[in-house]
């Protein structure tokens, strides 16, 4: 609950605080909260390990080359 | 024609995959769907990386094929079914086995509820680190509709979230402040 004493909390964002949010109705904590969501999404599966699938596409293609035919999906 | 490879640039194709998988999941808000694009992108890309200029943004070329792909498939999937944006949303919606963590779960419901475009742009910029100019690139739109849908994005999903969360706006900032600070990497 709360914003300033978090030792965890990054320092961007977090100093403005709610009450002084812009006219156009977009505080920059709300701005901030939008941005983290976004790349903890984002950086979630990018943490993630590569499928075998994929690793074993590029070994098909580079043994076979090119195919006509798109994989199905 | 039969592209000759080189070790290098298969590399960095195989380094810019776990990107391309994040992309893939938050544009289309499925895993199963996300995966399936990332594959038809790396069929693609490998059969046209004669068209690719090594020493260019490898990253920035695979995002494009990969929103191409989306965007067609989306285009024939709209004609024939007319609520693809509900479809989406209600699938999504029937995965928080996703994430526990309520916040993230709301976030995402919204974030699948914004116009295409829009929820692109926002991506390319907010989460996956490209300059306005290469999301306009990228999206093939001017730098000005870059901003203008990134800005319409975050009003939506501000609306969204806020009345959906409320009071809890504060609070849930609080939480994602404390909480990131416990995974992050």
């Amino acid at each position: 609950m709360k914003l300033s004493n978090d030792p965890a909390a990054p320092h961007s964002g977090a100093q403005r605080r709610p009450e002084k949010a812009p006219k156009q109705g977009m505080s920059p904590d709300l701005q901030a909260h939008i941005g983290r969501h976004l790349r903890a999404l984002f950086d979630e599966v990018a943490r993630e390990p590569i499928p075998d699938r994929f690793l074993q596409l590029l070994k098909d293609l580079e043994k076979n080359g090119p195919k006509k035919n798109e994989p199905k999906t | 024609v039969s592209p000759k490879v080189s070790a290098s640039l298969r590399d960095d194709l195989v380094g810019e995959m776990s990107n391309l998988r994040a992309f893939a999941v938050s544009l289309c808000g499925d895993r199963e769907r996300a995966d399936d694009l990332v594959q038809e992108t790396l069929f693609k890309a490998w059969n046209h990386l004669d068209s690719f200029h090594e020493g260019t943004n490898l990253k920035a070329w695979l995002f494009t094929i990969l929103r191409n792909t989306y965007f067609s498939e989306r285009r024939k999937r709209r004609r024939e079914v007319e609520d693809a944006d509900g479809s989406y949303a209600a699938r999504l919606a029937t995965r928080p086995e996703q994430d526990g963590h309520m916040e993230l779960q709301d976030f995402r419901n919204a974030l699948v509820q914004l116009p295409d475009d829009q929820r692109e742009a926002l991506i390319l910029v907010g989460a996956a680190g490209f300059s306005y100019e290469e999301a306009a690139e990228i999206s093939g739109c001017a730098i000005g509709t870059i901003k203008s849908r990134v800005n319409r994005a975050r009003n939506r999903l501000s609306a969204m979230l806020g009345t959906a969360t409320d009071e809890a706006v504060e609070s849930g900032i609080a939480n994602v402040l404390a909480s990131s600070g416990s995974h992050g990497v």
